[in-house]
Formats: structure tokens, sequence, C-alpha cells
């Protein structure tokens, strides 16, 4: 069964998320837009547009090379990130929008996402990760965007067509 | 009014066939630097092509990252004005 667990932001000041959360936390605490990010932090966020319609997730702009959606999605997913403009799961699209609406909205969002979801050559994979959304203004202040860091919890587990009725069960 | 007839899109395609490579490389720098996004577009770049710096794609691949580039720059005017139209 598809979730989303919204979780408190108090987790992230006490440091129990995991490291690369973390990470992205502090800088943006500190007003950190998002050219103060670590080269290594850049490598794993994605970026989105600082708007969408109700129920669906921004149009991805950038996509981190060493990111977990470039790890589940493929590298030639994340290559034409842009021009897809999002994920290749609609339902997964729309369980991720919530957060992302929070970010719009000038709210950062901490959640843990436990989904099962298809990649373009439609092979269904089970994930568990958190994720930290924030709005993040660009350097002038005037336009909004957001970024993500998702750091998974277990590895991608790949399913057979088999196990997939037994898990959502 | 036919899309031919449209000055917006005779301006694009003019520009598109008039402009050569480095002119239009200014234009996007000028369009990013004006919403002070350059570290942003890069990381478009990098994503979409494994390179930040538009003047070190390779010209098979040029005019897809101008492509690229001006749906970056509409994405950050969307944001400006929050309209999702």
């Amino acid at each position: 069964m598809n979730s989303v667990e919204s979780l408190n932001l108090s987790i992230l000041e006490r440091g129990l998320a995991q490291s690369e959360i973390v990470a992205v936390w502090k800088v943006w605490r500190q007003g950190g837009t998002f050219s103060d990010f670590s080269p290594a932090l850049k490598r794993r966020m994605t970026l989105s547009a600082g708007y969408a319609l109700e129920g669906s997730s921004p149009a991805l702009l950038s996509v981190g090379k060493e990111s977990f959606v470039s790890k589940c999605f493929g590298s030639s997913w994340a290559r034409s990130a842009i021009v897809q403009e999002s994920t290749p799961d609609p339902e997964l699209e729309r369980l991720a929008s919530g957060g992302y609406h929070s970010a719009i909205a000038d709210e950062p969002s901490y959640d843990i996402m436990s989904v099962i979801c298809r990649d373009e050559k439609d092979r269904r994979m089970k994930l568990l990760y958190e994720r930290l959304i924030v709005p993040l203004p660009l350097a002038d202040g005037t336009v909004r965007l957001t970024g993500c860091m998702t750091a998974p919890l277990v590895p991608i587990q790949w399913l057979s067509g088999q196990e997939i009725p037994t898990i959502r069960s | 009014m036919k899309p031919s007839n449209d000055p917006t899109i005779q301006f694009i395609l003019d520009s598109a066939l008039q402009l050569t490579r480095e002119q239009k490389e200014t234009q996007i720098q000028l369009e990013t630097e004006k919403f002070s996004a350059s570290a942003e577009y890069k990381a478009v770049l990098e994503s979409a092509f494994g390179i930040s710096e538009l003047t070190d794609i390779q010209e098979e691949d040029f005019n897809h990252a101008v492509f690229v580039s001006w749906k970056f720059i509409n994405t950050l005017r969307r944001s400006k004005t929050g309209t999702t139209i």
C-alpha cells in the first residue's frame, strides 16, 4: 500500500534524519539558496518549478546524477527530465505532490514515502525513503523554485509480477 | 489569428533561424542573469547534458540545449508570476 507519512521538522533540528537530509536542512535553515549547497549535495538533489496544478507535482528541471530518483528511474530518464517534466509513474507524482505544494507555499516538507512504482520499461519497484522538500528562492529573491533531497531507508526492491499483489495486500 | 501570423511566434522563429550560436548563447545568458539563476541553470545543463556551460555543448546537441535553456527560462518566468497556464 502506497503511503506518505509527514514527519515533524524538529527531527531535522535534532539531526535524527539521514545525513544528506540533515545537510540540506542545515544549509536551507541558514537562508541558503541553491548555490550555497555543496557540489556533492547538488548531485543528489532535484530542482523543480515553483508552481504546480492541484494534485500534481511541479515540473522537474534538473535531476542530480547521484540522486536516488536517478537510481530508481535510470540515467537516461534523468537526462530527459526537463523535457518529460515528471517521473514515469503518474500515481507516484500524485502521491508526491503534497510535499511540493507545501514548499510552493513556502513551508518545507519532511516525510517518509513508501511506494510501489514503475519505471519507463514498466518494471515495478518497491521504495521506502525519506524526503525533504524546501522552497528555494533564487539569489535575487523574486522567484522561488523547489528543491528535493531523497534518501533511501532500504535498497530499491525490484518486484516480479507475482510479488506485487502479495505486497499490496 | 493563425499561429504563423502571431508576432511572438514569428519572433521566436526568426531568432532561431537568423541568430548565430554566439548570439543565442548571449541571449540565454542575459535571461538567466536577469533572474540571478546561474547556479540553477548550470544544474539544468549538467542534468541534461553532463556539462554545465552552454558554450561547452557540442554542436550536434546545441539546438536541444537551446530548447532546454528556454524551457528553464520560461519556468522561471512562470514561477515569478505564479501562473500554471
